[in-house]
């Protein structure tokens, strides 16, 4: 799994991936391309992902067909950080780490829970090492709440759902 | 986790780097760049004997399983995959700079310093009595991680 953003009222993951696919792209790793859809709030179905990461996918299309999708392109991590309307939890992860694995249904269901308060962005650190190191990520999991596209909260380890919940709340709350 | 292993790197959760076949060997890898690429699975081999030396390290220690044996089971497999990759079981729930110089290194080697100083494992896999996570199991069988994480 790539860069992954875990959409409101669905299981649904997007992923960011390098652009090596595309005839046009350039060298550098830190470059992220693909379409990622935002589904309106109304409309619950129709979902052609489910939590699967995007591996099921055929490489060439990485268009979202969804309902009433509004479709977003994110040449970085950067560019989905300044571009976002809500803060955005960034959860820092590695295939192999037993607590980031438990905390992608937590995770999943937060999404979906906070979904008018926050986005959520998964990012394998094991795919995209600059950025972990670009943030000094150390233990993994590790969760980054950005906010107007910097970090404004940061904390390590897996928590229930209610625990997340209540340190995103408290954190937006507190510091407002 | 992944559903199927495609060769191309850039949708398969296994193989990471950039314009770099998927069936370089480790060799190569660690000469060209200096990314270590996780395979899709580790052996079984090295699963079995992390499996032992996490039930024995357990119990040494008296420390315990997680409740939910996945993480048990994801943790096992990811020091296997360390083991094939790197020759040590380097802690899966880290990131680091350079596998390699840290494997040699030694601190992250599981059982790593603080959990041999101090009984503290992030990666959730040997819990003291104490920790919210933890079951009363020390053991895990082969069957148990395979089905645990089938869907890996």
């Amino acid at each position: 799994m790539a860069i992954s953003v875990t959409a409101p009222f669905t299981c649904r993951s997007w992923t960011f991936d390098p652009a090596t696919p595309l005839p046009s792209s350039s060298s550098s790793s830190s470059k992220l391309s693909n379409f990622s859809s935002l589904q309106s709030h109304s409309h619950l179905h129709r979902l052609t992902l489910n939590n699967r990461p995007f591996t099921a996918f055929p490489s060439k299309p990485r268009t979202l067909h969804l309902v009433q999708a509004k479709k977003q392109t994110f040449s970085s991590l950067d560019e989905l950080l300044e571009k976002a309307e809500k803060p955005v939890l960034v959860d820092f992860y590695a295939t192999w780490c037993g607590p980031c694995q438990f905390m992608a249904p937590i995770l999943n269901e937060v999404s979906i829970t906070m979904a008018d308060t926050i986005q959520v962005v998964k990012i394998d650190t094991e795919k995209y090492p600059e950025i972990a190191n670009k943030y000094s990520i150390e233990a993994l999991p590790t969760f980054i709440l950005f906010k107007d596209g910097k970090p404004f909260d940061r904390f390590e380890g897996a928590l229930t759902a209610n625990q997340l919940v209540q340190r995103i709340e408290d954190t937006l709350k507190a510091k407002k | 986790m992944a559903t199927t292993m495609t060769s191309l790197p850039a949708t398969s959760s296994y193989s990471v780097g950039f314009g770099i076949p998927s069936v370089i060997t480790p060799q190569t890898r660690f000469h060209r760049r200096r990314i270590v690429i996780a395979k899709a699975e580790p052996s079984d081999k090295s699963v079995e004997i992390m499996r032992k030396f996490s039930e024995q390290y357990a119990r040494k220690s008296d420390t315990f399983f997680c409740v939910d044996k996945g993480v048990t089971s994801v943790v096992i497999k990811g020091l296997a995959d360390h083991r094939d990759s790197l020759g040590a079981p380097l802690c899966p729930c880290r990131h680091y700079d350079d596998k390699a110089a840290e494997a040699s290194q030694g601190f992250w080697n599981c059982p790593c310093v603080p959990m041999r100083e101090r009984k503290e494992c992030h990666c959730m896999l040997f819990l003291t009595p104490d920790n919210d996570f933890a079951g009363n199991e020390q053991a895990i069988s082969l069957e148990e991680i395979k089905e645990l994480t089938a869907n890996m």
